[in-house]
């Protein structure tokens, strides 16, 4: 169980801003990531999050595993 | 524990207050959306040990703020720049209307471009320019 799903945060000091992206839990700094799925934005009103729901679903068949915050999100967002 | 994002933004203004090793962990937990298991393999420590140290630092950050009040502060002057931008806009209106008082409109153009670049600082840049 090496692969996740997880937000990154990108987005200037002030402003923060995440992507999310499919990557491997055992390099977490690297930078690298197999796939970007979407965005989350926290700072507009209400809170963007948009993903491509479609490969969230086939990657989480595959076994890749979200983060409890991206769970929460996707359940947020009905995915 | 649910993470709150908004921490996030605190650790911005005062991560540098905080020792190296927190800051870092706490950086991998906000920003990287590490789990705490996760960051407990990567420094070789409990997961308790991380959750302490995440909760120590969470205080820390939650005091500063209430000591220093740079977030509050900076959303003020946000907001400051905002509705001074509204009043110059007025004023350019006004002014526009009168054919003797196009000299003043146009030094109020210059007034809201530099409140334009200052709110600009505040701005999220879009997905789509962010795409590298």
């Amino acid at each position: 169980m090496a692969v996740k799903i997880r937000l990154r945060r990108i987005g200037a000091k002030k402003a923060p801003f995440y992507r999310v992206v499919v990557a491997d839990s055992r390099y977490p700094r690297d930078g690298r990531c197999i796939e970007e799925l979407g965005y989350y934005d926290p700072t507009k009103e209400p809170t963007v999050f948009k993903v491509d729901a479609e490969k969230a679903k086939a990657w989480m068949e595959k076994g890749a595993q979200p983060t409890d915050t991206v769970k929460a999100l996707f359940k947020k967002n009905n995915i | 524990m649910g993470k709150d994002l908004s921490m996030c933004r605190l650790l911005d203004l005062y991560g540098g207050l905080l020792t190296d090793k927190q800051r870092d962990i706490m950086d991998l937990y906000y920003n990287d959306d590490l789990s705490l298991g996760e960051i407990a393999d990567h420094y070789d420590i409990s997961r308790q040990g991380v959750h302490d140290a995440i909760k120590r630092g969470d205080e820390s950050l939650a005091e500063y703020e209430q000591r220093l009040g740079l977030l509050k502060a900076d959303e003020q002057r946000r907001d400051e720049i905002a509705h001074f931008k509204e009043l110059a806009l007025d004023a350019f209106n006004e002014c526009n209307a009168h054919r003797s008082f196009r000299s003043v409109a146009e030094k109020i153009v210059t007034l809201l471009e530099t409140f334009d670049e200052r709110l600009e600082e505040y701005e999220v840049p879009s997905p789509e320019d962010e795409k590298q």
